[in-house]
C-alpha cells in the first residue's frame, strides 16, 4: 500500500527536476546541459514507477485511498485545503501523464539534440509534467484549479519554446488566453460553489473539497446520514462553470481555435501535451466532477451535444489539412470531442478507456511525425511521400497507431470506440441518437483522413522534402532520409505495444479474451470503485462492432483510392498492357471524381472550407476582436486624458455631481 | 497617558531628522551612508512596533489616537514598504537625483504620515495626517532633475491634491456640523441615532469624503492625476506612490467606513459598487493602449484598486481581510514589477514598453523577475496575486456581490492581455542593441527578495493571514 | 443671521473657489481659489461651532489647523510652480500637457 508521502514524491520529483535545472543546470552548469535530459528523466522514470505502486494499492484497496488534508488558507470559517486524492481515476491518468511522458523524455534526447537551449527545454518539460501530476492529484477544487493554471503557463512557455519565430510566439499567446477565458469560467464556477457555501456547511461538508462537492451533488443517504443535495440550478451553473474550463483546456468547440496553432512547438511537446496529456485534462475534469454533472441533465446535454460536434467538426477540418501535424491536431480535437460525448452520454468508464488509450496511440502518431520530420525536414506532406522505403520502423509504428485510431479489430481504438458507440446507443433519446450519428460520421472520417496521411507521407514517390518547399518552417534540419537514431525510435517501439494491446483492458467478452490475465470488465470495474460513480459495463455488441469497423474499413478504402492507387504512374502502367491501362485510366477517372469533384468541390469548398471559414473568420476573430476592442475603447478612454489639468478637476467635479445626482434620483 | 505607546512614532521621526542632520555633515562620496542610516532606522522602529505594541488595544489623546491590531500590521507593513522602497532607490538616486538626504528624510517623513493615517480615529487627525502624506509625496514627485517632466508632474500632483484635499474638508466639515463630531466612534453613534433614510446633508459630506480619499487611491473618475504623476515622479517615487500611498489611504477608507460610517452602509454600498466597477474596467481597458511601462502600470494599478474598492463595498470582516491581503499581495507584487523597471532605467535610461525587447537576452534574470510580477498581477496561481485576488474575490462574492466578482474575473483576463505584451516584448522581440544589462548584485539582491516575497506569499499566506485578521478584529469585531 | 446664511455664504464660496481652480489659466490664480475653497470650509466650520447644538471648540479647532495646512500648501505649491517657471518660463497650467494619453 504506498504511503502519501510516495504519493507527494510523484508531483515533487519532476518538480525537484525543473527547480535543479532551472536554478542549478542552466545558469551554472550549461556545459553539461545533456544532464538536464537525464535528470528529467530520472525524476519522470521515478513518477512512473512510484504511479505503478499507486495503481496497485488503489487495486488493492478496491476504492480512494483516504489521506489527511492539510491546511492551506481559510477564508473566514472555511477551509481551503491542500492534499491528495488517490482514486481510480487518479491512478489512471498517472500512469498516462507518467508513461507517456517518459516516452516522450527519453525520445526527445535525440530531438532536441544540439538545440541551443536543450536545458530550457527539460526544465519546462519537467515542470509541466509536475504540474499536470499535481492537477490529477489533487484533492481540493482550488488546488485543482492553481494547477490546472499552471499547466496552462508550462503550455504556453513550450509552445512558445522557440520564441523568435513569430508564430510560435503568436500561438502561444493565443493558446495561453483563449485557454484562459474557459478559466474565467471555471473561475466563475468555484465562486458560485463558494456563495452557495450554506449548502455545505450545514451539513459539515466543505465546497472546495471536490469529494464533498460530488457528495452533495449526489445527494441521497450515504454512510447513513441524508444527504440534501444541490439545488438543480446551483448544480447546473457551477456544472456549467466548470465545463467552460474543460472547454478550453480540451479545445471544444468553440475555444479549439489555439490546439492547430500549437503545433509550433517541439513536436514532442505537442506528442505529450497537445495530444497525450494536457488536453485530457479537460475530460478528466469533466470526469472528477462526474457525479456534479449527472446530477443536471441540462449540463450532460451541453457536454454531449459540444463533444459530438466537435467530434464532427474537427475530423472535417483534418481532412483538408497538409501539414501532418495540423491533421493530427484537428484528430486530437476530434477524439476529444468523443471523450466529451461519451461523459455527456453517461458512458464514463468508455470515455476515460478513451482517454486511457488515446493517449498511447496518438502520442506515438505525433513521434511518427516528428521522425518523419527528422528525415524530411518538412511537415507539409505535400512534400514527403516514399518514406516507408527509407524508416520502416517509423512507418510500421504509425502504421499502427493509425490503424488504432481509425478502430480496427482488435487494437486499442477499436475497444475504446466501440464503447462510446455503445454508450451513445443505450442512451436513447434524442441527444443519445443525434451524438450516435455524428459520433459515427466522425469515426469515417478519422480513419480516412488518419491513412490520407500515411499514404501521402509514406508511400508513392518522395517529394523533395524541405528543399522542395524552399525552407519555410523548417526544423533546421534539411532533408537526409534516413531511420531516425534509436533514442527516438526506441519510445515509438515502446508506445506501440499499449496502442495494440490497451484495449483489452477493457474485455467486454470473457477471461479467455483477456488472455486468462484480464478479468471481464477489468477497467470498468476499477473504474467503478471511485466514489458515487456508477458504471454500467455492456456486453459485447457484435452489430455494432461490425459496423463500426465496417465505417473505418471504408473511411481507409476511400483514402486508399485516393492517395494511394493516384500514386500509380499512368504512362508505366500503360506501357505494361492496354486492358490495365485502360483500368488504371478508370481508376484515374475515378481519383479524378473523387479528388477533384467530391473531395476538392464538394467536400473542400462546401463543408471543410467552410468551417476553416467559420474558424478563421468567426471564431478567431471574436478573440482577436475582444483585443481589438479593448485597446480601440482602452483609447478613446484614454483620450480624456489629454494633459491638462483643469480637464482632470473637471472631470473630478463632475463625477461627484453625476453621483450626487444619480444618488438623489435613487432614492 | 502611556507616550511609550507613541514610542514609534516619537523615534520614526528621530530617524528623519538624523537622515537630514546626517546629511550635512556627510561629504559628497559619502552619501551611501544615508540610505543605509534610514534602513536600520526603519528596521529599529519595526521591532520597536513590535515589541512595544503588540496585542495592545487602547489610545492616546482621548481617542485621536488608535493603537490596535489594525494600527500595528499597517505600521509594520509600511514599515517594511518603507526599507523595501529605500533599498530599491539606492542605485536610482545615486544616478539620477541630487540631494540624497532630503530624498530619504522626507521618505521617512511620508512613512511616518501613513502610519499616523492607518492609527488615527478621527477625522481632523486623518486629514492632518495625510496631508503630511501629500506634502511629503508633492516633493517626492517633483524630485527629478531632467526634463520638463518632474515639475509638470509635480504641478498637476499639488493642484489637482490640494483641489481634491479641499473637497474632502468640506466633506469632513459638512459630516461634523451634522453630526457635532469628528470621532470615528462618535459618528457611528450619532449616524445611528440619525437612522434612514441619510440627511442629505451629511451624504454631501460623505460622497466628498469618498471623493478626497478616491483621489489619493486614483478611483475612476478621481484617477486621472495618476498616470501622468506615475509618468513624471521618478521611478522608485512611483511605486512607492502605486503601493504606499494607496495602502495608507485604503488603511484609512477601511477603519472610516467600517468604524464611523457603518450604519450608513445601504447608502455608500451602492456608490462604492458603481466606482469599483467602473475603476477596475476603466483601468483595464486603458492600460492596453498604453506605450509607456510606469503608465501601464498606472492603469493596472488603477485596475487593482478597482478590485480593492470592490471589497470595501462589500465591507464584512472577511471583505477587510480581503482588502488587506490583497493590498500586501499587490503592494509586493508592484514593488517587484518598478524593481524591474527601476533596474531596467538605470542601465538604459529608456521605460517605453518597446524598450523592452530582448531583455530575456539582455538579461535573463531580470526579465524572468518581470515576467512573475506581471503574472502575479495578472492573478495567475503560486504567485502572491492569485491567493490574495481569490481571497478577496471569494470575500465579495460571500458579501453578495456575485456579478461584480464576475466583471473582476474578467477585467482580469484582460488584464493578462496587456501584460502579456509586455512578456512579448521581453521574449519574442529581437533587441536592437544586444549588450548584456548592467544590473548590480545588491539590485539583483532586491529583485531576489521582492521575488522571493511575491512567491511565499503565494505558495504559504497562513501566517499572514492569520496577522491580517488579528487586524481585521481591531476594527470589525 | 442663522445658521443656514454662513451655509450659503461658504457654499457660494466653494463653489467660486471651484471654478476659479478650473477655469483660470495662471497656476498662481489657481492656488488662490484653492485658498478661497479652503476658507469656505472654514466659514462652514466655525458656523457649525458656533450655532451646534452644544458649543463646542472643535469647529474652530479645525479651522485653526486648516488655516496653518493651507499656508504650508500654498509654500508648498510655489516651489514647485516656481520650479515650472524655470523649466518653462511660464506658469499657465493649460500649456503644461507634455504627458497625456
Amino acid at each position: 500500500m504506498i504511503f502519501e508521502g510516495a504519493a507527494w514524491a510523484i508531483f515533487l520529483l519532476p518538480l525537484a527536476s525543473f527547480v535543479v535545472i532551472s536554478l542549478f543546470v542552466r545558469p551554472f552548469l550549461n556545459q553539461y546541459e545533456k544532464y538536464s535530459g537525464y535528470l528529467t528523466i530520472l525524476a519522470i522514470g521515478a513518477a512512473f514507477v512510484l504511479s505503478i505502486w499507486a495503481l496497485g494499492s488503489v487495486l488493492g484497496n478496491e476504492g480512494e485511498i483516504g489521506w489527511e488534508a492539510h491546511s492551506w488558507l481559510a477564508i473566514g470559517n472555511l477551509e481551503i485545503s491542500l492534499g491528495i486524492l488517490m482514486d481510480p481515476l487518479t491512478a489512471i491518468l498517472l500512469i498516462v501523464v507518467t508513461s507517456v511522458s517518459l516516452a516522450v523524455q527519453v525520445y526527445s534526447q535525440g530531438y532536441m539534440r544540439g538545440d541551443p537551449s536543450y536545458s530550457r527545454y527539460f526544465a519546462f518539460m519537467s515542470l509541466f509534467t509536475a504540474s499536470m501530476l499535481g492537477l490529477v492529484l489533487a484533492r481540493n477544487i482550488v488546488q485543482l484549479y492553481a494547477f490546472w493554471e499552471l499547466v496552462g503557463l508550462s503550455s504556453y512557455l513550450l509552445i512558445g519554446f522557440w520564441y523568435n519565430r513569430p508564430a510560435a510566439a503568436a500561438a502561444a499567446k493565443k493558446a495561453f488566453l483563449v485557454t484562459r477565458l474557459g478559466d474565467v469560467g471555471f473561475l466563475l464556477g468555484i465562486l458560485y460553489l463558494f456563495f452557495n457555501k450554506e449548502a455545505f456547511l450545514s451539513q459539515g461538508l466543505n465546497p472546495f473539497e471536490i469529494a464533498d462537492i460530488n457528495l452533495i451533488a449526489h445527494g441521497g443517504e450515504v454512510a447513513g446520514v441524508q444527504i440534501i443535495a444541490l439545488g438543480s440550478g446551483v448544480a447546473t451553473w457551477v456544472a456549467v462553470g466548470i465545463f467552460a474550463g474543460a472547454v478550453g483546456k480540451s479545445a471544444q468547440f468553440p475555444l479549439h481555435v489555439w490546439l492547430p496553432d500549437a503545433m509550433e512547438g517541439p513536436t514532442p511537446v505537442s506528442a505529450l501535451i497537445h495530444a497525450a496529456t494536457m488536453v485530457v485534462a479537460g475530460v478528466f475534469l469533466v470526469a472528477r466532477f462526474f457525479p456534479l454533472f449527472e446530477s443536471s441533465t441540462t449540463a450532460m446535454n451541453i457536454v454531449a451535444v459540444i463533444g459530438g460536434f466537435t467530434a464532427i467538426f474537427a475530423a472535417t477540418m483534418g481532412l483538408v489539412m497538409n501539414d501532418i501535424k495540423r491533421v493530427l491536431a484537428y484528430s486530437t480535437v476530434s477524439q476529444l470531442g468523443y471523450m466529451m460525448l461519451a461523459l455527456g452520454v453517461g458512458a464514463y468508464e468508455a470515455a476515460i478507456f478513451h482517454l486511457f488509450n488515446h493517449a498511447f496511440f496518438k502520442a506515438l502518431l505525433f513521434l511518427g511525425a516528428g521522425s518523419v520530420n527528422h528525415a524530411s525536414g518538412t511537415f507539409n506532406m505535400q512534400y514527403m511521400g516514399g518514406l516507408k522505403r527509407y524508416m520502416p520502423r517509423t512507418y510500421v509504428t504509425f502504421l499502427i497507431a493509425a490503424v488504432s485510431i481509425s478502430g480496427i479489430f482488435p487494437l486499442a481504438g477499436f475497444w475504446s470506440k466501440d464503447e462510446i458507440l455503445v454508450g451513445a446507443w443505450n442512451h436513447g433519446g434524442t441527444i443519445g441518437q443525434l451524438v450516435f450519428w455524428m459520433a459515427l460520421v466522425a469515426a469515417f472520417m478519422t480513419a480516412f483522413y488518419i491513412f490520407r496521411a500515411l499514404f501521402l507521407t509514406f508511400h508513392g514517390e518522395f517529394r523533395g522534402g524541405v528543399d522542395a518547399e524552399n525552407g519555410s518552417q523548417s526544423g533546421g534540419h534539411g532533408v537526409h532520409l534516413a531511420e531516425s537514431p534509436w533514442v527516438m525510435v526506441a519510445p515509438m517501439m515502446v508506445l506501440a505495444v499499449p496502442a495494440v494491446v490497451s484495449g483489452f483492458l477493457a474485455n467486454p467478452l470473457n477471461t479467455a479474451w483477456g488472455l486468462g490475465i484480464v478479468p471481464t470488465h477489468w477497467f470498468s470495474k476499477l473504474l467503478g470503485n471511485v466514489e458515487f460513480i456508477s458504471v454500467h459495463p455492456e456486453p459485447m455488441n457484435l452489430v455494432m462492432a461490425f459496423g463500426s469497423t465496417v465505417v473505418a474499413l471504408a473511411g481507409i478504402g476511400l483514402a486508399y483510392l485516393m492517395y494511394y492507387a493516384h500514386k500509380v504512374s499512368p504512362e508505366k502502367v500503360a506501357a505494361a498492357i492496354r486492358p490495365a491501362y485502360n483500368a488504371a485510366f478508370c481508376k484515374y477517372y475515378f481519383d479524378d471524381l473523387y479528388e477533384d469533384w467530391i473531395t476538392r468541390r464538394g467536400f473542400y469548398k462546401g463543408v471543410a472550407q467552410s468551417t476553416d471559414w467559420v474558424d478563421r473568420n468567426i471564431i478567431d476573430r471574436i478573440g482577436v476582436g475582444i483585443g481589438f476592442l479593448g485597446r480601440n475603447v482602452g483609447q478613446v478612454i484614454g483620450m480624456l486624458e489629454n494633459g491638462q489639468v483643469q480637464a482632470y478637476g473637471a472631470g473630478m467635479s463632475i463625477g461627484i455631481l453625476v453621483i450626487l445626482v444619480v444618488f438623489s434620483i435613487w432614492n | 497617558m502611556n507616550y511609550l505607546l507613541f514610542a514609534p512614532e516619537f523615534t520614526l521621526t528621530a530617524v528623519a531628522f538624523a537622515v537630514l542632520g546626517v546629511d550635512l555633515f556627510l561629504p559628497r562620496d559619502k552619501k551611501g551612508y544615508l540610505p543605509a542610516l534610514s534602513v536600520v532606522g526603519l528596521i529599529g522602529v519595526f521591532v520597536l512596533s513590535l515589541r512595544y505594541l503588540w496585542g495592545r488595544d487602547t489610545d492616546l489623546y482621548d481617542g485621536l489616537f488608535l493603537i490596535d491590531n489594525f494600527s500595528l500590521f499597517f505600521k509594520a507593513f509600511f514599515l517594511v514598504l518603507g526599507v523595501m522602497v529605500v533599498l530599491s532607490s539606492v542605485d536610482y538616486v545615486k544616478k539620477h537625483l541630487s540631494r540624497p538626504g532630503e530624498y530619504y528624510g522626507i521618505l521617512i517623513f511620508s512613512i511616518l504620515a501613513m502610519m499616523l493615517m492607518a492609527a488615527s480615529g478621527e477625522l481632523l487627525t486623518a486629514y492632518i495626517s495625510l496631508e503630511l502624506l501629500s506634502f511629503s509625496l508633492y516633493v517626492l514627485v517633483s524630485y527629478g532633475r531632467h526634463g520638463l517632466k518632474p515639475s509638470e508632474a509635480g504641478v498637476k500632483y499639488i493642484l489637482l491634491g490640494a483641489f481634491a484635499s479641499a473637497l474632502l474638508l468640506y466633506g469632513i466639515s459638512q459630516v461634523y456640523g451634522m453630526l457635532g463630531t469628528t470621532r470615528f466612534d462618535e459618528i457611528h453613534a450619532a449616524l445611528l441615532l440619525e437612522g434612514t433614510p441619510l440627511n442629505p446633508a451629511v451624504l454631501v459630506g460623505l460622497v466628498l469624503i469618498i471623493a478626497g480619499l478616491g483621489f489619493k487611491v486614483a478611483v475612476v473618475p478621481f484617477h486621472m492625476w495618476a498616470p501622468d504623476v506615475y509618468e513624471g515622479a521618478p521611478t522608485p517615487v512611483t511605486a512607492y506612490l502605486a503601493v504606499g500611498s494607496k495602502a495608507a489611504a485604503f488603511a484609512l477608507i477601511l477603519r472610516l467606513f467600517s468604524q464611523a460610517f457603518m450604519p450608513a452602509f445601504d447608502d455608500w454600498q451602492i456608490i462604492l459598487v458603481i466606482l469599483a466597477a467602473l475603476t477596475m474596467t476603466v483601468g483595464n481597458l486603458v492600460a492596453m493602449a498604453q506605450q509607456n511601462i510606469k503608465r501601464m502600470l498606472a492603469y493596472s494599478s488603477i485596475g487593482q484598486v478597482g478590485y480593492l474598492l470592490m471589497g470595501v463595498a462589500a465591507l464584512s470582516p472577511l471583505a477587510s481581510n480581503g482588502v488587506i491581503l490583497h493590498l500586501v499581495g499587490y503592494g509586493g507584487t508592484n514593488l517587484l514589477a518598478f524593481m524591474c523597471v527601476i533596474v531596467f532605467y538605470n542601465a538604459t535610461n529608456k521605460e517605453e514598453i518597446a524598450d523592452f525587447a530582448g531583455l530575456a537576452d539582455r538579461s535573463p534574470f531580470v526579465a524572468m523577475a518581470m515576467s512573475a510580477a506581471l503574472l502575479s498581477l495578472a492573478g495567475l496561481p503560486f504567485f502572491a496575486g492569485f491567493t490574495t485576488k481569490f481571497y478577496l474575490f471569494t470575500a465579495a462574492a460571500d458579501g453578495g456581490l456575485l456579478w461584480l466578482v464576475g466583471l473582476a474575473i474578467t477585467n482580469s483576463l484582460i488584464s493578462l492581455y496587456y501584460y502579456m505584451m509586455v512578456m512579448k516584448q521581453m521574449y519574442m522581440v529581437p533587441a536592437d542593441d544586444n549588450t548584456p544589462l548592467n544590473v548590480s548584485m545588491f539590485s539583483c539582491g532586491v529583485l531576489g527578495m521582492l521575488l522571493a516575497g511575491v512567491i511565499i506569499i503565494g505558495v504559504y499566506p497562513g501566517p499572514l493571514v492569520n496577522a491580517i485578521q488579528a487586524a481585521t478584529k481591531a476594527i470589525l469585531p | 443671521m442663522s445658521l443656514i446664511h454662513f451655509q450659503v455664504l461658504s457654499a457660494a464660496l466653494f463653489s467660486i473657489g471651484v471654478y476659479g481652480v478650473l477655469a483660470r489659466r495662471s497656476a498662481v490664480m489657481v492656488l488662490l481659489a484653492l485658498e478661497l475653497m479652503l476658507n469656505a470650509v472654514n466659514v462652514n466650520l466655525i458656523a457649525f461651532a458656533a450655532y451646534g447644538e452644544q458649543v463646542q471648540a472643535t469647529g474652530q479647532v479645525i479651522a485653526i489647523f486648516v488655516i496653518t495646512v493651507a499656508a504650508a500648501e500654498v509654500g508648498l505649491a510655489m516651489a514647485i510652480i516656481l520650479r515650472l517657471f524655470r523649466d518653462r518660463a511660464s506658469v499657465d497650467v493649460d500649456e503644461v500637457d507634455l504627458m497625456k494619453w
